[in-house]
């Protein structure tokens, strides 16, 4: 089957360097190399070549006039302005490059802060304020009592430890509590209080709530929004702790500095 | 390009004026091509009337494997006055070809013109060349 050219390369055959030296340009040597894969065009190139190099070689012993030699020692002193940096800067290729940079970084500091707000209960955590957003009073056992005797509460009637609230928040007044599963088989202590738009939610990640804590309790006060609701989570003893407050982190947050004082 | 000694050292001469002027104001552009631009763009000029009525296209002919050693038997100025014989834009296409100085790309540039009609030009002033140049110059066999 006989091969030939694409009109395209063979437009760039035509052209061809003169010297035998790849070209700089990729599309001329993809060219080049489908020609010389070729019989006939491999044979025609060749002498082209031949041709353009001795006809280079002529026209550089075509001799330039004496007068011409002389203006160019003048031509040396001809110099353009020096491009400034902030014609550099607005070059098209630089301004991509720095757009490219910047959309990078933003990406990578994005990742880094999301990454900082994460923490081991950070999903758990989102989950439940979905759950309080959704939480009917019915689906609550009644209970009229400060929120520092919660703690017994939960272990009493349900045998959980350590689902106790810091003593900054013990004088809330408590309406209604259920311990119920998440989807992960984790016990969830809920409490409602007599303050609207606030609960409380106690859970562990440990299967059970009662198990050792872990020696290193380092989380503070971490926040996690969803749902329309912010919650501020802490650990204590193994379990984890958070205040959810209908609205934003900076609805939360004075909120919470005024117990924290 | 001009085809006349005179002609073409008064293109260049013009071409270094305009260099200079523009250089004192602070507007030379930085493009290296500019140069070769506003030479064309002299010899052009100068050469409107004296070679536009050039010799129409003459049939060209295939590459001879021998046309390397015809070339030899040329001198510079039979090639120079060949190539300023050419009608525009052909000539100017093989003057900034056989200069070997820029990439097709900058001819392009230079010329104003497509890949497709610069390979055009370059490929049709070869063979008419090739057909001249079997006018002119022996058979290398038969020397």
């Amino acid at each position: 089957m006989k091969r030939w050219l694409s009109r395209r390369k063979q437009a760039l055959v035509d052209c061809a360097p003169i010297s035998d030296a790849p070209s700089s340009d990729r599309a001329m040597r993809s060219a080049l190399e489908t020609a010389r894969t070729i019989p006939e065009a491999a044979a025609s190139l060749t002498a082209q070549q031949r041709f353009d190099q001795a006809v280079a070689t002529l026209t550089r012993k075509i001799t330039i006039p004496k007068e011409a030699e002389e203006w160019f020692v003048n031509v040396a002193l001809l110099k353009g302005p020096k491009r400034s940096w902030k014609k550099t800067a607005r070059h098209p290729a630089i301004l991509a490059t720095a757009l490219a940079v910047l959309v990078m970084a933003g990406l990578g500091i994005f990742y880094f802060v999301e990454q900082l707000q994460e923490f081991p209960g950070s999903a758990t955590a989102k989950k439940l304020l979905v759950v309080a957003s959704q939480t009917r009073p019915s689906q609550l056992d009644r209970i009229n009592t400060d929120a520092i005797n919660l703690g017994d509460y939960f272990f009493m009637k349900f045998q959980l430890e350590h689902f106790e609230v810091p003593m900054r928040f013990a004088d809330f007044r408590a309406t209604g509590a259920r311990v119920f599963e998440d989807e992960d088989g984790h016990r969830v202590g809920q409490v409602v209080l007599a303050e609207s738009g606030v609960q409380f939610f106690f859970f562990s990640l440990e299967k059970s709530a009662s198990a050792p804590p872990r020696k290193t309790e380092k989380l503070r006060w971490k926040f996690v929004s969803d749902g329309g609701w912010t919650g501020a989570v802490d650990r204590r003893n193994g379990t984890y702790f958070m205040v959810a407050k209908r609205g934003s982190k900076a609805d939360l947050r004075p909120y919470l500095s005024e117990r924290l004082k | 390009m001009t085809g006349e000694a005179t002609q073409a050292l008064e293109a260049f001469q013009d071409t270094i004026r305009e260099a200079a002027l523009l250089a004192a104001r602070g507007q030379l552009p930085d493009d290296r091509l500019w140069s070769f631009h506003e030479a064309r763009h002299q010899c052009l000029t100068r050469t409107a009337n004296t070679l536009g009525g050039e010799p129409g296209p003459s049939p060209g002919e295939a590459i001879a494997p021998d046309a390397d050693s015809r070339v030899a038997q040329l001198q510079p100025e039979q090639l120079a006055a060949w190539i300023a014989a050419t009608p525009e834009p052909q000539r100017s296409a093989l003057a900034f070809f056989y200069l070997n100085e820029f990439s097709h790309r900058e001819m392009q540039n230079l010329l104003d013109v497509k890949m497709s009609e610069l390979a055009n030009l370059i490929s049709h002033g070869r063979a008419q060349f090739q057909a001249w140049l079997n006018a002119v110059t022996a058979d290398p066999e038969m020397t």
